[in-house]
């Protein structure tokens, strides 16, 4: 029994690839369930974002082939980009992806949710039973250990949350602050945007076309003036937000000196996104002015990514814990069915026997028959006890693997395996009581 | 009097390691400490008061009677403050510089050879009257002392943020005006205190037990100079509603004062006021 992914990403694929192998929303669905119907596929699930496609499944084979040969669906050309990881790997990659480490923005929050929409879904679909359940349900925990217990999404990683994150270094709470917005530039609005949700009491829209202001003061919740009175507007703004085509400067030193006066020292937080620059430069000399630029917004979030790089190794660590940890779970997995086995096994034994001496035994009265019975039903339970708390206790996997491969071996109990097709029957799961009713049918069926 | 007290002695020992620790998200720009430090100064302040309640027993009057103890009891009143800023405001801007500063104050109260001497107490001091006004200027200088924190906690960080040295905000992290409306509390709350000192002083003085002119004491016009630049700060800020920069000066000139009152006009001008 094998887990297997195979995959393409940002990391190996071009974007022209990675349409080929994606899946809409509507058919990740559809795909469970072909996956699913391949021969050998027990369980599976799929995770489809716009910068990766990954299928997960558990299968007889180690050979990833089939899996790949279906995500290609006919092409050619995705083939080559495709990877896989298998065993001990799988659980490793995907406890990578839901940390953000392999994500295109290091650390990004997107991709945990991503991580559990797959999950679930598979879920509901029957295409994941215990295994591929766990393993999502121990993503989440991965995830989330990596972004609280290591700085990978701390600090704001592109122009617009900074210019959140400075505003609030600032002002602190943005609640009863007003921004202005002169020009409608596509980074400006998505900044307004995000200061609107954190709650700015006033957002201002003064653009060359009226029209244009009034469009986006409506998408904002905001209002719109005339594009020559944001000198006045100036003076009941915390924060302007620049981004016109204008071909030279137009917040000039002596505009930000009056506007400043009469707001009698009261910070101003000026945000100059466009090219050519919209504010002077003198203007960041004005005191309780703080003036920065797309190029400085750019080297604070560079230098962000920066840090965000040096938590990886942090962040590896964890991810290596959790995947010792499934990979323990997984070990306990097989060990229960052996056990039970072993058990019926022992106990078969100790009815024919105990049918074989049946005619010996007549003279006892019910309350005697009844101690012989407990007492070599408590015989099998003690036999066992030792060979039980040594497989639960056992170091490393491949100990454990070899021991119960041992076990299967010297008892025979192979044929019992062979016969119902599956080394998860499903009884005695470590968990079951955590597993879904559908989850556990499934296995049973497999 | 033997100022040292095992509870003093502990307390400081807290206030450093909390001091201290305080320092590490500065320093490493993580949150990890901040909790340490609040419950050091924490553990620190609830030994100082068991300390400065059985003092007062065993000596009968209250814990600022002489110079240092009153240093001290300025120590104490700064790190409450600091407490309850922190728990209001969510935050733990402040503990890294009122804590070395109350360290200070608790340092110079136990060791300076300035304060080792003894005073002769005057008699009039256990009169309750006397006892309130003094009372009253100590809370006062401990919310002078901790407006001087934020004062010096707001240009530092307005500092970073003109030069783009900014770094990534943490839980705790305040805005600029968010220390400035601390600062601001913390000035008024001290203001008020003063005036309420200065005012039980005169009336003290007022009633004839003060042998000649109380205001011609050095100490005196000093402490009203003190109150004057917080009457023009507050001034300037509550009826102009001046903002910025140019307001933290005024903390910082105010605090400077009262704290040369204290050290040097004590010393080097004594007068009859006794301290």
């Amino acid at each position: 029994m094998h887990l297997v992914i195979v995959g393409l990403s940002h990391h190996t694929a071009p974007v022209g690839v990675r349409e080929v192998v994606a899946f809409a929303p509507g058919q990740i669905r559809d795909a469970l369930r072909d996956l699913r119907a391949i021969p050998g596929v027990q369980e599976v699930a799929v995770l489809s974002t716009c910068n990766r496609t990954e299928a997960y499944a558990l299968c007889d084979s180690p050979d990833p082939s089939p899996i790949s040969t279906y995500l290609c669906r006919g092409h050619e050309s995705p083939r080559d980009h495709l990877y896989s990881y298998v065993d001990e790997g799988a659980p490793a990659h995907l406890f990578r992806v839901a940390s953000g480490a392999d994500s295109m923005v290091l650390g990004e929050g997107q991709v945990l949710g991503q991580v559990r929409e797959a999950g679930r879904l598979a879920v509901e679909e029957s295409a994941a039973g215990p295994v591929i359940r766990r393993l999502f349900d121990q993503a989440m925990v991965c995830g989330r250990r990596a972004r609280n217990e290591t700085e990978i999404a701390r600090g704001a990683v592109s122009v617009s949350h900074m210019a959140v994150e400075l505003a609030r270094q600032i002002f602190g709470n943005l609640k009863d602050k007003n921004v202005l917005l002169l020009g409608a530039g596509e980074t400006a609005e998505l900044t307004a945007r995000l200061m609107a949700k954190y709650g700015v009491s006033l957002i201002t829209v003064a653009n060359r076309t009226f029209e244009r202001a009034e469009a986006l003061a409506e998408a904002l919740g905001g209002r719109a003036v005339r594009y020559d009175e944001f000198p006045e507007r100036m003076v009941k703004a915390d924060i302007v937000v620049s981004s016109t085509a204008a071909p030279h400067a137009i917040i000039h030193q002596d505009v930000a000196r009056l506007a400043l006066a009469q707001r009698r020292g009261k910070p101003m937080f000026l945000i100059d996104l466009a090219m050519p620059r919209d504010i002077e430069p003198s203007v960041g000399d004005l005191d309780n002015v703080f003036l920065y630029n797309l190029d400085d917004l750019q080297v604070l979030v560079s230098r962000n990514l920066d840090d965000r790089r040096t938590e990886l190794t942090a962040v590896d660590a964890i991810i290596e814990e959790e995947t010792e940890a499934f990979m323990r779970w997984l070990g306990r997995l097989r060990t229960v069915p052996v056990m039970t086995e072993l058990q019926r096994r022992f106990d078969a034994i100790r009815t024919a026997e105990l049918q074989r001496t049946e005619r010996r035994l007549e003279g006892l009265s019910p309350e005697q028959r009844d101690a012989v019975d407990q007492m070599t039903h408590a015989m099998v339970k003690k036999m066992l006890h030792e060979p039980w708390r040594y497989l639960k206790s056992a170091g490393s996997d491949a100990q454990a693997a070899a021991t119960l491969q041992a076990i299967v071996d010297v008892f025979d109990l192979e044929d019992a395996f062979r016969d119902s097709g599956s080394p998860f029957p499903g009884e005695g799961e470590p968990d079951a009581a955590d597993q879904a009713p559908a989850a556990r049918n499934l296995s049973h069926g497999l | 009097m033997d100022y040292s007290h095992p509870l003093f002695l502990a307390a400081l020992l807290l206030y450093i390691v909390s001091a201290g620790l305080y320092h590490v998200p500065v320093l490493v720009g993580s949150v990890r400490g901040v909790r340490l430090a609040r419950g050091a100064a924490l553990t620190g302040f609830a030994l100082h008061t068991i300390g400065i309640i059985d003092r007062s027993i065993i000596l009968g009057h209250a814990p600022y009677v002489e110079l240092r103890e009153a240093v001290a009891t300025i120590a104490w009143t700064v790190v409450l403050l600091t407490l309850l800023v922190e728990w209001r405001r969510k935050t733990s801007a402040l503990g890294a510089l009122a804590l070395p500063m109350a360290v200070v104050m608790m340092f110079m109260a136990d060791t300076l050879p300035v304060f080792g001497r003894a005073h002769p107490l005057i008699p009039s001091i256990y009169q309750n009257p006397l006892k309130a006004h003094i009372g009253a200027i100590v809370a006062a200088f401990g919310g002078f002392a901790l407006a001087f924190c934020a004062a010096i906690l707001y240009l530092v960080q307005e500092r970073r943020l003109k030069e783009k040295r900014v770094v990534a905000s943490q839980p705790g992290t305040l805005g600029l005006m968010e220390i400035e409306e601390i600062a601001n509390s913390l000035a008024a709350f001290g203001f008020s205190m003063l005036s309420l000192g200065l005012l039980l002083g005169m009336i003290w003085a007022s009633r004839g037990l003060w042998h000649g002119a109380w205001l011609a004491e050095p100490i005196v016009l000093a402490t009203i100079a003190t109150w004057c630049i917080y009457a023009a700060y507050l001034y300037l800020r509550g009826v102009r509603g001046s903002r910025g920069r140019s307001n933290m000066y005024y903390l910082i000139a105010g605090f400077s004062l009262a704290a040369i009152t204290v050290l040097i006009i004590r010393v080097v001008l004594p007068g009859q006021h006794g301290f």
